[in-house]
């Protein structure tokens, strides 16, 4: 198997670290905005994340 | 006041416009003299060698004079809209597409006869012979009304933006590039010894098409600008 | 019918959205993993190719899911701009994203795999260059949207940018494509594979499916963001509720 060469491996490497990164870019956004809502809401008076 | 009759008031409209520039001329000339030398600097670097140089010149002398339009589109909806005419100009009793169909007339009248003078120099400078000038001339006589009312949409789009004139050109320059290959395809058929015929029919499509969809596309991006 | 409507507010779209997500993320990460197993481990080696062929794999479902989330885009756009729903506007610059990484992948995975089988890292053939454009069309949008700073006419002006560029793209593959079959002797013909084995079709597949889902699942989290980030205060009611 390994055998495959530098180009399929760099590929697939390449497309796992976008989908990936994309992945944990997201994650992150909405991890900041989350605390921020939560700090909108709490102040607000509403309910807290489920 | 009785609404002017449509042709009467596109008359009107570009005879504005073609005034206005007039009076400032000096914007209209830069944009030509940035188009000779942008042309003038590929010999430069490409090395004087004729067939190369040849070769290269449909294309060199379409992309210049696609930047060069660029340059004049974004001006084209901007002065009227930092001091209110924009405004009023919608409100006229005349479909909004009018104004652009106008406004873009002037720009070609302005622009791109200029350009039609120049660019069998142009194409001396490059060593094309026979034919060939006289294609590539006619292309763009064709294809820069094209660029022009493509150009429109884009320019209605970024009105009033911050560095509008940049981003114009690049929204706009995927949706030229049909244009840009039969035009300089035009050429090249032409210095291959071949028929334009093709390229040439092919431009007419697209200024048809150009002229049908894009005052209308402009028109719904100025009225989404102008909220 | 008109039961579709209510999903035109943001919060009932993002309880959706909430919905959906799982469903989709989950079957994305079994099929990614079977899709890869069948393509890399269980696929015979190409006779014409060796083992570079592997990369069509990710370069294909990358490259489909460019052009179906532009086109997705575009509706999104046109139906925001239209019926003036917020949400249509929010799932168009959802979409701009992920497509906008998908279609990199395919451009770069598919210079990877031209190297060793065509020998250069690039060629200007109809496929490349459309899709190139594509790239840029995309990036437009972008760029458009995020030079606006009113949000409600930075979706207009994308959704009519959108909608230029997507009535434009046939133009334009059929430009480029005249162009291409004009200049044929320069270029290397992009070996077409006429049939595929069975055993390549299936992890094709496979992974043409975990994209698809992946996107979903994605392109739904980022809508969730974008509806937290614009209208906070329904994000809060609709999860609390």
């Amino acid at each position: 198997m390994g055998g495959y060469g530098v180009y399929v491996w760099g590929a697939y490497a390449l497309t796992l670290t976008a989908m990936g990164g994309e992945v944990a870019l997201l994650m992150w956004r909405r991890k900041m905005l989350l605390d921020t809502v939560e700090n909108a809401a709490s102040r607000a008076g509403l309910g807290e994340r489920p | 006041m009785k609404a002017l009759p449509r042709l009467g008031m596109v008359r009107w409209l570009v005879w504005r416009d073609v005034t206005l520039t007039w009076r400032r001329r000096s914007d209209a000339v830069a944009t030509l003299v940035f188009l000779v030398m942008v042309v003038s600097l590929f010999p430069l670097t490409v090395g004087p060698d004729s067939r190369l140089l040849q070769s290269i010149a449909p294309g060199v002398v379409w992309v210049a004079a696609l930047l060069a339009s660029t340059m004049g589109l974004s001006r084209l909806f901007s002065d009227d809209y930092a001091d209110g005419t924009l405004e009023q100009l919608l409100l006229l009793p005349q479909p909004v597409y009018v104004v652009v169909l106008a406004k873009v007339l002037a720009q070609w009248i302005v622009f791109a006869v200029p350009l039609a003078a120049l660019a069998p120099v142009l194409a001396l400078q490059f060593g094309l012979s026979h034919d060939t000038p006289l294609v590539l001339t006619a292309s763009l006589v064709l294809g820069i009304p094209t660029i022009l009312l493509i150009g429109s949409v884009g320019a209605a789009l970024t009105l009033g933006l911050r560095g509008a004139a940049s981003l114009t050109s690049l929204l706009v320059m995927p949706l030229y590039i049909p244009t840009l290959i039969f035009g300089a395809g035009a050429a090249h058929a032409s210095l291959g010894g071949g028929s334009p015929a093709a390229n040439m029919r092919l431009l007419g499509a697209t200024l048809i098409l150009a002229l049908v969809f894009a005052p209308w596309a402009a028109s719904a991006a100025l009225k989404v600008s102008l909220e | 019918m008109t039961r579709w409507y209510r999903y035109a507010s943001p919060g009932h779209a993002y309880r959706l959205a909430g919905r959906l997500i799982p469903w989709c993320a989950v079957p994305a990460a079994a099929l990614f993993v079977v899709g890869l197993y069948l393509g890399l481990v269980v696929a015979p080696t190409d006779f014409q190719q060796g083992d570079a062929y592997r990369v069509l794999f990710i370069h294909v479902p990358a490259a489909w899911m460019g052009m179906l989330l532009y086109v997705l885009l575009a509706i999104y756009a046109g139906i925001g701009w239209v019926f003036h729903t917020r949400v249509s506007s929010m799932m168009a610059s959802s979409l701009s994203i992920t497509g906008t990484m998908f279609t990199a992948v395919a451009l770069i995975t598919g210079s990877l795999w031209g190297r060793p089988t065509w020998g250069t890292w690039w060629v200007w053939d109809a496929r490349t260059t459309s899709t190139l454009i594509l790239l840029f069309l995309y990036v437009g949008f972008i760029s458009l949207q995020s030079a606006i700073d009113d949000p409600r006419r930075a979706d207009r002006a994308a959704a009519v940018l959108a909608l230029v560029g997507v009535v434009n793209v046939p133009i334009i593959y059929f430009s480029v494509q005249w162009w291409n079959t004009l200049h044929q002797g320069a270029t290397i013909r992009v070996g077409g594979e006429t049939t595929m084995a069975g055993s390549m079709l299936a992890p094709l597949l496979i992974m043409i499916a975990a994209c698809w889902l992946y996107s979903v699942a994605v392109v739904l989290a980022r809508l969730q963001t974008l509806i937290r980030e614009r209208e906070p205060l329904v994000a809060v009611t609709a999860v609390v509720k």
